[in-house]
């Protein structure tokens, strides 16, 4: 046999594997990325409710908080920056940068909500009030549910981005340009200003 | 044929697709050795000083043979082993791979809620846990089913398919819910397994010669460098062209018949022949194309034809709709009525009855859904506490629901127990309190198992960090009193199919090598089934006879017995050979209703061993 001949069929044979491992690491590459795709869309449908529920918690107060226009105001203006920053991370949660303007909004709202909390300690009629304190419960018991889906997903986005990260598939990811996921991280200081306060 | 027949049928399509993949590699490597030694055969004509004076072909052809072939089954199982892995995740990694988004019930529009509301009253009904539901952007009308076992099976669809009017969504659903039902799921599993082995050599072969002729064009006038590489690439399209014929023909073989008897299944389950009918006509007149990348792959998966080339003949993997459509008998009846063929229609009577739940009968339920059972289950989940299921429908709150079944009915061990999830997760804790009065309030009702099912979707969502550490707390909670009981051991595998944790294949046994783990297995349906022994005796008595084992009936084992090998038990009988398992079910069908009545609890019971036998038991109808 000539060593020709060899030569080509272990080549072929050699060539034909690294393809198929190719399609193999593509295919991998694809079911991550819907994967945290999906993961995405858990933290949507609790930011939506938590969106939902602000602008009752901002009508319910404003019967109290007369004199507190700007806060409110502020408050509303968060809540409706962060529904569209929302609805742009949502519809392509692999755009990182869309994914980061939702965090930065998502913090922002938080910072807001801080504010108005803090305000509210000191209308003792308003802390009374019975549609407040539901809402704030809701509130509250949406916050943990986006930390928990915010877990979910930061958990399916480390698997991803391990994924496309390691050589050699980073070739693959890299030439097929699947990009770093973004995590949805929370600053400390705005963690801190979670709207967790209690009302006695 | 009942469920165990089709079991049986299923397996045996599975052994029959290791001959049919023996002979397709065998013609592959065929056809690559022709391919190859006619090319190289050919080379010194066209050229002939390119490989030296002797020429390419050597006296002696067989190690290139041997090389060639060797190569060529590397490649073939090689491409099969890459996509075996892509599918270890399940009919998610499936729906995944095809660019499926899940439909949540946060923020689905009408359509997608209703089409949950489908998919989760034929889970009630049918007893298996509720399929994560993911949506493809297709106008065409399409659906498919994927998956191990039911616990994780995702059923897909199409965009097109969900605007469609409800009667013929449930139609296409319950063709669905057939498949999973029914067992052939593994089977489609290794098929795409075994196809994805020949097509990758057909995608290969093409890319390779169309690479070939490219670089072939900018050096013809360079001596010696293009021409082997053409005549390699040629070799390889061969292969290509065998590979994907073989390939789509493994597909088309084994994918046409079981249609046929899904779309029977379908009229069955819901009574509606215009249903599904009225999809299959929608579809001859505006098509059923799938555009993900991967669809050809998984081609036979799907409700009808999804590669938009149509295929005919013997590489269609779908029968023709017209046949389709004329077999439900929608050629003759107008849409809208509801008769059926008399084929068909003798399959409605023989397993879609109504009436009041006989012993006997369960076991002919099995894998299958009538339309009673369909009506209960929708409106099981009306009546539903909606507090618990909407808890069902979301990750976070799922988990605190699923730990519920094994909270303890003392206040104060049940206290503790919550207390131990306290420690590790305060909210959480808060949110089993929340539920537990509506909880309780279930607890007389067949309702809980279904809820529990319900929750399929959302606790798969969970990452799997999060699913590991929620089954250990389940596990702490199960074993907080020192003792797992047999009610908590069946909770806790149900929690752990439905939290991803695969089981051991099981060792192939029949019944008569079984005598032991099938008396653990009454035992303890006897023992759920009755407080005193002499009673239980009765029911352990009622369910061995009924076994096809001569002789008498070992002593019942005892309580802690039963509680300490029940797991095991299950393990091994869950390779019974479908007549094993046909027996097997049916005596502790019977052991559960030795008393004439089978009470919730041992329906739940029933419930939770059947599965983990891999036998989905419907909802009982009572």
């Amino acid at each position: 046999m000539t060593p020709g001949i060899i030569a080509l069929i272990v080549v072929g044979v050699v060539v034909l594997l690294i393809v198929m491992w190719a399609v193999g690491v593509y295919n991998g590459l694809v079911t991550l990325r819907n994967r945290f795709k999906n993961a995405f869309a858990q933290i949507d449908v609790q930011l939506k409710r938590r969106f939902d529920l602000i602008p009752n918690l901002v009508e319910t107060a404003k019967g109290y908080l007369a004199h507190e226009r700007g806060t409110l105001e502020a408050v509303i203006q968060a809540r409706n920056s962060a529904v569209s920053a929302s609805a742009k991370a949502a519809a392509d949660p692999s755009d990182a940068g869309a994914v980061r303007g939702l965090m930065a909004a998502d913090a922002a709202l938080t910072g807001g909500l801080g504010k108005f909390f803090a305000l509210a300690e000191a209308y003792p009629q308003l802390k009374a009030d019975q549609n407040m304190r539901q809402l704030t419960e809701e509130l509250t018991s949406t916050e943990n549910k986006v930390a928990f889906a915010r877990q979910a997903y930061n958990d399916t986005v480390m698997v991803y981005n391990t994924a496309r990260e390691v050589f050699p598939a980073v070739v693959i990811a890299n030439f097929c340009s699947f990009g770093a996921a973004q995590l949805y991280e929370i600053e400390i200081a705005a963690e801190r200003q979670a709207p967790q306060v209690k009302f006695t | 044929m009942d469920f165990f027949a089709h079991q049986d049928a299923a397996r045996r399509a599975s052994r029959r697709l290791i001959w049919v993949m023996v002979l397709a590699v065998l013609a592959v490597v065929a056809a690559v050795n022709l391919a190859f030694l006619a090319a190289f055969g050919l080379g010194p004509f066209i050229e002939p000083d390119l490989f030296g004076p002797e020429g390419p072909m050597p006296q002696n052809v067989w190690p290139i043979v041997g090389w060639i072939t060797l190569g060529t089954v590397v490649v073939i199982l090689g491409g099969g082993l890459i996509s075996w892995i892509g599918l270890r995740g399940g009919g998610r990694a499936v729906a995944e791979s095809l660019g499926g988004r899940e439909v949540l019930h946060g923020n689905a529009d009408a359509d997608g809620r209703r089409l949950l509301n489908v998919v989760e009253e034929m889970a009630i009904a049918s007893g298996v846990p509720c399929p994560p539901v993911y949506v493809l952007a297709d106008d065409g009308i399409n659906a498919f089913a994927a998956g191990f076992r039911p616990a994780d099976a995702a059923i897909g669809v199409t965009s097109g398919l969900m605007r469609l009017p409800r009667d013929e969504v449930q139609g296409v659903i319950a063709h669905e819910y057939s498949h999973i039902l029914n067992g052939d799921m593994r089977l489609n599993m290794r098929l795409i397994a075994a196809v994805a082995g020949l097509l990758t050599v057909a995608g290969i072969g093409r890319v390779v010669l169309r690479s070939a002729m490219y670089s072939g064009g900018g050096n013809r006038d360079k001596k010696g460098s293009p021409l082997p590489l053409i005549l390699f690439g040629a070799a390889l399209f061969g292969i290509g062209i065998a590979g994907w014929f073989i390939g789509r023909w493994i597909q088309a073989a084994f994918s046409r018949r079981r249609e046929f008897l899904a779309d029977a299944s379908a009229v069955q389950f819901t009574r509606n022949p215009a249903g599904i009918a009225g999809a299959l006509k929608r579809i001859a007149g505006g098509g059923s194309g799938v555009t993900a990348e991967r669809a050809g792959d998984v081609a036979h998966l799907f409700f009808a034809d999804a590669i938009l080339k149509r295929m005919s003949g013997l590489l269609a993997t779908h029968p023709p709709l017209q046949e389709r459509i004329a077999r439900l008998g929608g050629a003759t009846v107008p849409a809208g009525t509801t008769a059926v063929q008399p084929a068909v229609q003798g399959r409605v009577d023989a397993m879609g009855f109504a009436g009041p739940q006989a012993v006997s009968q369960i076991v002919a339920q099995a894998g299958a859904v009538s339309p009673d059972q369909l009506r209960i289950g929708a409106a099981l989940l009306d009546r539903l506490p909606p507090v618990l299921v909407a808890a069902a429908r979301e990750p976070v709150t799922a988990r605190a629901l699923c730990l519920l079944p094994l909270l303890h009915s003392d206040p104060i061990a049940c206290e503790r127990q919550v207390g131990t999830v306290r420690a590790r997760d305060a909210w959480l804790s808060g949110e089993m309190l929340r539920l537990l009065p509506a909880w309780r309030s279930l607890e007389a009702d067949r309702a809980r198992w279904p809820l529990i099912q319900l929750a399929c979707p959302a606790l798969a969502a969970l990452s799997p960090q999060q699913r590991k550490a929620q089954l250990a707390l389940a596990e702490t909670l199960a074993a907080e009193d020192g003792v797992v009981t047999l009610r908590e051991f069946c909770v806790l595998r149900v929690l752990r199919r439905l939290l991803g944790e695969r089981r051991p294949q099981g060792q192939r046994c029949r019944l008569r090598d079984g005598h032991g783990e099938a008396s653990v297995i009454l035992g303890a349906i006897a023992q759920c089934a009755a407080n005193d022994s002499a009673r239980q005796d009765t029911a352990y008595a009622a369910g061995w006879s009924r076994l096809p084992i001569p002789g008498s009936a070992p002593s019942r084992p005892s309580a802690s017995v039963c509680d300490a090998m029940i797991g095991a038990a299950l393990d091994r009988m869950a390779g019974l050979d479908a007549a094993g398992l046909r027996a097997l079910i049916d005596a502790c069908a019977h052991a559960a209703g030795a008393d004439g009545v089978i009470q919730p609890r041992e329906a739940e019971l029933l419930q939770l061993v059947a599965a983990e036998l891999g036998v989905p038991l419907p909802c009982p109808d009572a």
